[in-house]
């Protein structure tokens, strides 16, 4: 692995642990000095101790200069064309809420009052809303919003850089299509800084992919890969489903022979937070609570699956049109035989499938459902794919060369 | 590099005026509520009566008076009310918010004005 990489997975599980830990002790009611002492306190001894290893580590490579020149190129330009997307207040769920709930998780003494609404959705993780309240808490209340951009962008700009780091050093060009295709992206942009959690999840589930492609080099990396999957965990609802197939697809690289003491240490801390606070504080979610007799008509209801496919292909066409192209040419080579995919792209399309059965059974008015989120669903896979089908094209000819051999 | 570009986003955030509609409308309502953020405790509950005004008005009130507890529509407003209405209301209108009410603070904006009320004993 690059040892940019690492540092970039390395400080986004950072943020996402501050984040976790911190509201794992709110929910035991300590004061706010006492938390974050202990954050502090963690911070700075696990930082020491990880930054150490990575110094020590020969394993790690480095990026070629011509590799760093475009590299910097790509973030001028996506500190240039993210401007205009940058909003102080965010977008629509930014203040109705994301930066909501962290108005609340700002003020230790009160947070437990945001369990008391029933329309901003209290039942939703609280990763996002963790840092930028933690963060609000330290500094003023007053820089929320700041700190919440701070976070989103620096998330934005951290997905194309990581798969600029792991596919540029194998082919430049490839690397560089990829990076600049996401830098691209205006709805990749605009998502990115509207202080959504959708971002944050995106990122983290790309670095599980990444981080379990070297989980046989050294169990360090099965850490790694459980701690983003716990961040996703501790992000969004949906992250649930990602983890639970992202297990199940590599169970070999994450659980057997002895894998899985890593794996536990990685998750247990969001996990626990998580079941914490769904079943102490958190109101049901809807989406459970209320399904019925009516999800099996749903299930069996042709038009709906219909609808979904069509307004999916939509979405594709209005905001990741160029990517498409990507992808599709990545499927004709695995229909020619000339390619060769592996389970991790499985995986991104049955995560896809799995959104896709969401909205078949949501108990929500479906037309506006997909209208509302189906376009963030996809932006939380696009990156995963995205890194998946470079990497895999980048594996064929290894593959082929080696079966050659 | 990715610290500069940090450092340079915050720079240009921190000066950008808003340019989105719902966000030049929630600018406008931070400046006008920040008395009310004064005034009122943050362990409160509090009422938000909208009188001809959209509901967003309602999610932008709760957003910045938080953690003050403002249900959304109760059977009941709770004693001390939040009342929100245009800016261009007329007189009648402005009456019947405020009878039987003890007018604490008062305020306004291009957009709307703003009263916030105790119910009188």
């Amino acid at each position: 692995m690059q040892k940019g990489s690492i540092h970039i997975i390395l400080a986004g599980v950072s943020a996402g642990f501050v984040s976790t830990i911190y509201f794992l002790l709110l929910m035991t009611g300590l004061p706010f000095v006492a938390i974050a002492a202990i954050i502090g306190a963690v911070v700075l001894s696990v930082g020491w101790g990880v930054f150490k290893h990575v110094k020590e580590d020969d394993g790690v490579q480095q990026l070629s200069r011509f590799n760093h020149v475009i590299l910097g190129i790509g973030i001028v330009y996506f500190v240039v064309n993210v401007y205009p997307y940058g909003e102080k207040y965010g977008g629509w769920d930014a203040w109705s809420i994301w930066n909501y709930h962290a108005r609340f998780l700002a003020h230790p003494e009160y947070w437990q009052k945001l369990t008391w609404y029933r329309i901003c959705h209290p039942d939703y993780p609280m990763l996002v809303p963790g840092f930028a309240g933690f963060f609000a808490r330290l500094v003023s209340v007053e820089a929320l919003e700041l700190i919440s951009f701070v976070f989103s962008f620096t998330i934005s700009l951290f997905i194309p850089v990581l798969i600029f780091l792991e596919i540029a050093p194998k082919s430049v060009f490839l690397g560089s299509a990829a990076y600049f295709l996401l830098l691209g992206n205006n709805s990749f942009l605009a998502e990115g800084v509207s202080q959504y959690a959708d971002t944050a999840l995106a990122f983290f589930f790309l670095c599980g992919l990444v981080a379990v492609k070297y989980a046989k080099v050294h169990m360090k990396y099965v850490l790694l890969t459980a701690c983003s999957l716990g961040c996703c965990l501790w992000t969004k609802n949906e992250g649930v489903i990602l983890v639970c197939l992202f297990v199940l697809f590599s169970f070999r690289e994450i659980v057997l022979n002895g894998r899985w003491k890593y794996s536990l240490l990685g998750i247990s801390i969001p996990l626990l937070t998580l079941i914490w606070y769904k079943t102490a504080f958190a109101p049901p979610n809807g989406m459970i609570a209320e399904q019925s007799a009516l999800t099996l008509a749903h299930l069996t209801d042709g038009n709906r699956y219909t609808m979904i496919w069509y307004s999916f292909v939509n979405n594709i066409n209005d905001h990741f049109r160029y990517i498409k192209w990507f992808g599709l040419a990545f499927l004709l080579t695995l229909l020619l035989g000339r390619g060769r995919a592996d389970k991790r792209f499985l995986l991104v399309l049955l995560c896809f499938a799995a959104y896709f059965m969401v909205y078949v059974i949501t108990v929500e008015d479906l037309k506006w459902h997909l209208f509302t989120s189906q376009n963030r669903l996809m932006h939380q896979l696009m990156p995963a794919m995205l890194y998946v089908i470079c990497d895999n094209m980048l594996s064929a000819p290894q593959r082929e060369t080696v079966n050659a051999s | 590099m990715i610290v500069a570009a940090i450092l340079t986003a915050v720079l240009r955030y921190v000066d950008k005026p808003p340019t989105e509609p719902n966000n030049i409308e929630l600018l406008e309502l931070t400046r006008s509520l920040a008395p009310v953020a004064k005034l009122i405790p943050k362990s409160s509950t509090i009422g938000c009566d909208l009188r001809g005004v959209k509901t967003e008005v309602f999610l932008w009130a709760r957003y910045l008076l938080a953690p003050r507890y403002i249900p959304y529509k109760p059977d009941v407003l709770p004693d001390t009310s939040l009342v929100i209405c245009p800016a261009a209301a007329n007189d009648s209108l402005l009456r019947e918010l405020t009878l039987g009410k003890v007018v604490i603070w008062s305020g306004g904006d291009s957009l709307y004005r703003y009263f916030l009320t105790a119910r009188d004993k």
